[in-house]
């Protein structure tokens, strides 16, 4: 109590206590060696006072005994002198009351005061001598009444008892002196003692001063502000678990000491608030080191096995399995499992709802298990030996489109191992699991119809060229029949035609050998050129030049152009070549504001008028007129330079239709 | 020779209303009697079965002064009510749970307005002279009782006795009066028988008075006033088969020392109304004796300081006060009377159902009691006196009386009163003082009687100032409303209200203070534990002893020793020696005293033959004395020889060892006077006794 008050006052108080403390002794000390003395005079006083009256009232009960013995003395002689019997009775009625008095003053000192053990006992050896007295003298003065002869035998029988009486009262009487002197040296010690005392209680006092000095300054305030410092430096280097006391002081020190407990609370806040954060951190990046890692591969297998090793990881959960629902039986089969025998676990099938993992299957939920045994979805028969050291589970299950479709499970064989904040990132961590899971998922299957797409292009592909190979194979047996029949424009059509079909073969071909992806146009020209001379002029000599910068154009463009290109070489080996010169094509092509001028041109007579103004209708030039307004969605235009020009313009990426 | 005047003065005195109490704190104190003797004692009406002792005698030992006649009808008191009850019979007789019980009236009705009491009677009771008891002899009793007694309260509201029949009494009361049973008990209502005080002589002088006749269970035989009452077994008691014993002998006016001789000797087998407290210790540690405080709750003793108011300065109540704060009763019960007496607060006893403890209290108060004589007027003189007063004390039960006295002289002077003790020699002269109003103030031991009305009004209603009348209203206390009270409470049936009037009652009475009540009477019965059936009732001893027996006797303790040798200078003395021894052996110790007494019988012509003959016990105390030199229960152990040796302790030497001792003593001839050498022969009648035959030796002759 004391202490508390001390410890709750103010600091400004505080300081003053040692000083009044040693005031508050010294008065203390002033006050005892004032009252010692002036208790000693009155207890000194006092029993001079009851010793006083003590005495008189003993020395009154001596003139008593000493009147009652002279009295029986008296009685005995007056009897004998036949003195008159009044004046005897006057005498006897005085030893009467005196023989009372004896017994009614013993009476007063037995309970007028309180006596000690001496003196009790001393009176106590009073008592009988007194009543043997009283009743030899009371007997005494009665014979001696009766028969003064045989009376004077009591009265002097009762002098013994007298004696006996007497001396024990003077015993009490010196005693009582005793009393007195003893009072007087107790008095001379006590003052010595006082003194002593004093000096002692001085000497104490100060002692006392000292201490308080150094109980206030010690254990009062410097020992708190030490213990203030050295928690704040605690705190400062960071260490919250530091704990803080004397909050419940009521000084200054209190004061600070609870402030440092807020700030220490902040720094706890904080510092969870941090730890938070970090964890969160920590989450996200193992959250985004999954997402990664998931999407560095669309092998679901391998899939699979980096969702183990992160769940591993996360969470440290030395057992880690990975359940998916057979779509068709429903029921939950582990396909991996990492940990304590995943060799038993690998495989197992579960029927739907069975145990934890099945609950959760079935309802779509995700379970923080703390401890399997005591959950209700628990069913010990299921598990083998193996594994029943696992305790605490994590379960969270796999959804696409938010139906379930396996379960993800987290074991460790410690109770209460997992957190909700471990459910949360498990949940977290399937979502993208389950996504990564279906993308490989689709991934693989859209590979398979990739693959099968391209064999039945290529299928596709040798077809046509096959297709259309037998078809100019039909066309030169033709031909060939045809010779023998010599029909001359026939053999040419048979020609023309082959050479068309030959370019569509061969632009076939080309797009086949690309897979069908946008084509060169010099590659395009070039070979149809070339194919098409060949197919004309076999060893002929025509000079070609082709001036293209590098232009892709799609494959129907590519397709369209080497009908156009096929027509026009043609066209140039049928009508441009001049005897006279040697036969010379430029082709030039420029890609110029998204439009490709593509020219043919050649040093033969040029177009005659008709044709230039494409007034004439034969099949090759309206082809090409076709194609290039209809399909290619471009210009044609002739002209002589003096050679035959012709010029196709068209958008590169025209819609193609 | 001379004979104690005193003593034989004393043997006039009579009677007296003798105090009997006890108090509970010593009830622990004292040893009890044994619970299968107390339970049965309470009953006066139980009926003994199995073995016993049917006959013998017991002999009473009283201490409460000699009655000058024995007729109760006449005065209550202890020492008439002690024979008298045995003489008398009574129409009821009460239990120790204040129950009546039927004794001459085998049946009683009480009316239900409380008016009439009707009494039917056993139809086989006699007079000892063979006469039958009638309702008449009833009826002759109660107003014998009415006229003469002085408890004027207790027949007062008697209107008229009607007796239809011989076996029937109708009382008729003028108002309701609740005391009427207990008026009818034996200590107060003793039937008389009317065909021989109903002759025309005075009642009060009447000689049957001395030589009664009544209906009781013992017979009177022998009335020796100051010696002894001797009673026989009434043969034709109306109660069958009772009494038990032959015959009752009290002996009369003893002093405390010479009963407690008796009943240690088994000369006495019981001490009724026993209250010096040093020797009740001393008897209950006899481990033939029992001691019991029971028996008195009726009586109610009270031991009080009354005043006369009608002497200044008595009749200032603040003079009355102040002497009540200068008495320490704390001192005076636990101090002079041994812690054995209980301090009384009031008019009516600590036990009594009426009894209110909250009044006011006057605990020692010197300053108070100073402080009320100054403001009362009575200042202190020149002589350190404020005033002077007598103090008068009965002369009986030296221990509570005298001494308290005594006592009240040294007290009361610390506040500046000057008392003198008056000695009254017989409770007679103290009475007719008293009575007289001739007083200042006196010591007084009065009973409660049972209820206030008979025991506790008269003490305090203005109309029992009667001048003359011992015990009535002496301190001429005259209050109305105390009266009014009084009158109230004594005519109120329901003892609710009773309690609450009575309780009024005493609040103004302790304020008043005509009295200053001390303490109640520590009152004990000692008797012989082969006593049965010792009325412990209400009324205690009080009560007819039909029903006491004797279980087992008191052994005779009185054996020879052979030690005496013949010599030829002792023949005489040792043939007298032996005489004595041989009469003891006979008549047992104290009937030999009186034939040793008798000069008539003589037992040694002294005169003539210089012999004397003494008895000593170890304890000092003188039991036997020839010549009346010595008082009975004198206590001589330390009287010396010449030599200054003590003479108990030769002639104990001499008994033992059979020799003839010479003792040149003071010791004086009882014929002469005359000291001078003495040559004893002493014998031990018992184990615990000393005979001593002595012989002066003529010196002249030598």
């Amino acid at each position: 109590m004391t202490m508390r008050f001390l410890r709750d006052i103010s600091i400004s108080i505080k300081v003053l206590i040692p000083a009044g403390v040693l005031i508050l002794a010294l008065g203390l000390v002033s006050g005892y060696a004032v009252f010692r003395l002036h208790d000693q005079r009155m207890v000194l006083t006092k029993i001079h006072d009851i010793v006083l009256k003590k005495i008189t009232l003993i020395d009154e009960f001596i003139l008593i005994s000493e009147q009652v013995q002279s009295d029986v003395y008296q009685i005995c002689v007056l009897k004998f002198m036949n003195v008159h019997e009044q004046e005897i009775h006057v005498l006897h009625q005085r030893l009467e009351q005196g023989l009372n008095d004896i017994n009614v003053t013993y009476g007063e000192i037995l309970t007028t005061w309180d006596l000690d053990k001496s003196e009790k006992q001393l009176l106590a050896k009073i008592y009988d001598p007194m009543n043997l007295y009283r009743h030899q003298a009371e007997q005494a003065a009665m014979s001696v009444v009766d028969n003064p002869s045989f009376g004077i035998f009591l009265v002097r029988s009762s002098i013994q008892p007298f004696t006996e009486f007497q001396n024990a009262l003077i015993e009490f009487l010196d005693y009582q002196k005793l009393m007195i002197i003893q009072a007087e040296n107790k008095a001379r010690e006590d003052a010595g003692m006082v003194s002593r005392i004093i000096i002692v209680f001085s000497l104490f006092v100060m002692l006392s001063g000292i201490i308080a000095i150094l109980f206030i300054s010690t254990r009062l305030i410097s020992g708190p502000i030490l213990n203030l410092a050295k928690l704040m430096h605690k705190l400062a280097e960071g260490d919250l678990a530091v704990a803080v006391s004397g909050l419940e002081r009521q000084d200054e020190l209190g004061s600070m000491v609870r402030a440092l407990a807020v700030f220490k609370d902040n720094s706890l806040d904080k510092a969870r608030l941090d730890k938070a954060l970090k964890q969160y951190l920590r989450n996200l990046e193992s959250i985004n080191r999954a997402n990664n890692a998931f999407s560095s591969t669309l092998d679901p297998e391998e899939v699979l096995g980096l969702v183990m090793k992160e769940v591993h990881l996360m969470f440290s959960a030395p057992s880690v399995s990975i359940w998916f629902i057979d779509p068709e039986t429903k029921e939950l089969i582990c396909s991996r499992a990492a940990g304590s025998s995943p060799g038993i676990i690998q495989g197992l099938r579960l029927s739907p709802g069975q145990g934890i993992i099945g609950w959760v299957a079935k309802s779509n939920e995700s379970r923080l298990v703390k401890d399997i045994y005591k959950d209700e979805h628990f069913n010990a028969s299921m598990i083998s030996e193996d594994i029943r050291n696992i305790r605490s589970l994590l379960l969270v299950p796999l959804r696409v489109k938010e139906q379930a479709i396996g379960v993800l499970v987290a074991g460790d064989s410690n109770i209460n191992r997992f957190s909700r904040t471990d459910l949360t990132l498990m949940e977290s961590l399937a979502a993208t699991a389950s996504i990564t899971i279906e993308n490989a998922r689709l991934y693989k299957q859209a590979r398979q119809d990739s693959e099968t797409r391209n064999v039945l292009l290529q299928e596709v592909n040798h077809r046509v060229k096959n297709n259309l190979a037998a078809i100019i194979g039909l066309l030169y047996t033709e031909k060939r029949y045809n010779k023998k029949t010599n029909k001359c424009e026939y053999s040419r059509f048979l020609d023309d035609l082959i050479q068309r079909i030959g370019g569509l073969a061969s632009v076939h071909k080309l797009l086949s050998d690309t897979r069908w992806e946008p084509l060169s146009l010099k590659t395009l020209l070039n070979h149809i050129i070339q194919s098409s001379l060949k197919m004309h002029t076999p060893g002929g000599n025509i000079e070609l030049k082709i001036d293209v910068s590098d232009i892709l154009i799609t494959p129907n463009q590519a397709h369209n152009l080497s009908i156009v290109i096929n027509e026009l070489v043609t066209n140039i080996i049928k009508h441009g070549i001049d005897e006279n010169k040697e036969p010379r094509i430029i082709v030039s092509a420029t890609l110029e504001n998204n439009t490709v001028k593509l020219t043919f041109c050649d040093n033969g007579p040029g177009f005659p008028e008709n044709v230039l103004n494409l007034e004439e209708h034969n099949m090759g030039f309206d082809l090409i007129k076709n194609i290039v307004k209809k399909n290619l969605r471009g210009e044609l235009m002739l002209s002589n330079t003096p050679g035959a020009l012709v010029e196709i313009r068209f958008k590169i990426n025209a819609t193609e239709e | 020779m001379k004979r104690g005047v005193d003593r034989n003065g004393a043997l006039i005195v009579m009677i007296i209303l003798l105090l009997t109490g006890c108090s509970d704190t010593e009830k622990s104190r004292i040893r009890q009697a044994p619970p299968d003797e107390t339970d049965s004692i309470a009953d006066d009406s139980t009926e003994i079965s199995g073995d016993f002792f049917h006959g013998g005698e017991l002999i009473i030992s009283s201490g409460v002064g000699s009655p000058k006649h024995l007729n109760q009808a006449l005065l209550s008191g202890y020492a008439v009510s002690l024979a008298g009850t045995q003489i008398f019979a009574s129409p009821l007789r009460f239990d120790e749970n204040w129950n009546p019980k039927p004794y001459l009236a085998k049946t009683w009705e009480v009316s239900e307005d409380g008016l009439e009491v009707t009494l039917h009677l056993v139809d086989n009771a006699v007079f000892h002279d063979g006469h039958p008891v009638t309702s008449e002899d009833v009826a002759f009793s109660i107003s014998i009782v009415k006229t003469y007694h002085p408890f004027k309260s207790m027949f007062e509201p008697v209107k008229v006795v009607e007796t239809p029949d011989p076996s029937t009494v109708v009382i008729k009361l003028a108002h309701v009066h609740p005391a009427i049973l207990l008026a009818l008990s034996p200590p107060l209502l003793p039937i008389l028988p009317e065909h021989i005080y109903n002759d025309g002589q005075d009642i009060i002088n009447h000689p049957a008075n001395l030589k009664p006749i009544g209906c009781g269970p013992y017979i009177l035989k022998e009335f020796v006033p100051d010696e002894y009452i001797s009673l026989e077994r009434n043969k034709h008691y109306f109660i069958e088969n009772r009494p038990y014993l032959d015959s009752i002998i009290i002996q009369l006016d003893l002093d405390p020392h010479e009963q407690m001789v008796k009943i240690k000797r088994g000369e006495a087998h019981l001490i009724p109304g026993f209250s010096d407290f040093k020797v009740i210790q001393n008897l209950a540690d006899s481990p033939y004796l029992a001691v019991t405080p029971r028996g008195y709750d009726a009586i109610g003793p009270l031991n009080w300081i009354a005043f006369n108011l009608l002497k200044k300065p008595f009749d200032n109540k603040l003079v009355r006060q102040a002497i009540a704060y200068a008495v320490d009763r704390e001192f005076i019960t636990h101090y002079l009377f041994g812690s054995k007496a209980e301090s009384s607060t009031g008019p009516i006893a600590p036990h009594s159902p009426f009894y209110e403890a909250d009044v006011k209290k006057y605990p020692v108060d010197f300053k108070k009691a100073n402080a009320l004589l100054d403001k009362a007027g009575y200042p202190v003189k020149s002589n350190n006196i404020r005033f002077s007063a007598q103090i008068d004390y009965l002369p009986l039960v030296p221990n509570q009386q005298k001494e308290l006295a005594l006592y009240l002289k040294r007290q009361l002077k610390k506040i500046g009163i000057d008392v003198t003790v008056r000695k009254s020699a017989t409770v007679v002269e103290w009475a007719n003082r008293v009575s007289n109003w001739d007083f200042d103030m006196t010591l007084d031991s009065v009973f409660n009687w049972g209820d206030p009305v008979i025991g506790v009004h008269r003490t305090y209603m203005s109309d029992n100032i009667r001048k003359g009348v011992p015990w009535s209203n002496t301190q001429n206390y005259r209050n109305p409303e105390v009266d009014a009270l009084l009158k109230a409470a004594g005519t109120e049936l329901d003892p609710e209200k009773r309690k609450r009037l009575y309780s009024e009652f005493q609040k103004i009475l302790t304020d008043e203070v005509p009295i200053i009540w001390i303490n109640v009477l520590p009152f004990h019965t000692i008797y012989h534990k082969g006593l049965k059936i010792l009325p412990t009732s209400i009324w205690g001893v009080l009560s007819p002893m039909d029903n006491i027996y004797w279980k087992e006797k008191p052994k005779n303790q009185y054996v020879f020793t052979e030690k005496i040798e013949t010599t030829r200078e002792s023949s005489l003395i040792k043939n007298v020696g032996e005489k004595a021894i041989s009469l003891i052996r006979e008549k047992g110790l104290f009937p030999s005293l009186k034939i040793m007494n008798d000069p008539e019988k003589g037992f040694l012509e002294m005169d003539i033959s210089g012999l004397h003959i003494i008895g000593f016990t170890k304890e000092g105390i003188v039991f036997l004395d020839n010549s009346n030199q010595m008082k009975s229960g004198m206590d001589m152990s330390s009287i010396l020889d010449n030599n200054g040796n003590k003479i108990l302790l030769r002639f104990l030497d001499s008994a033992v060892n059979g020799n003839i001792v010479r003792i040149d003593s003071v010791w004086p001839n009882p014929a002469t006077d005359e000291a001078g050498m003495i040559t004893a022969w002493c014998g031990m009648p018992g184990d615990n006794d000393i005979i001593c035959a002595l012989t002066w030796i003529d010196t002249k002759d030598e």
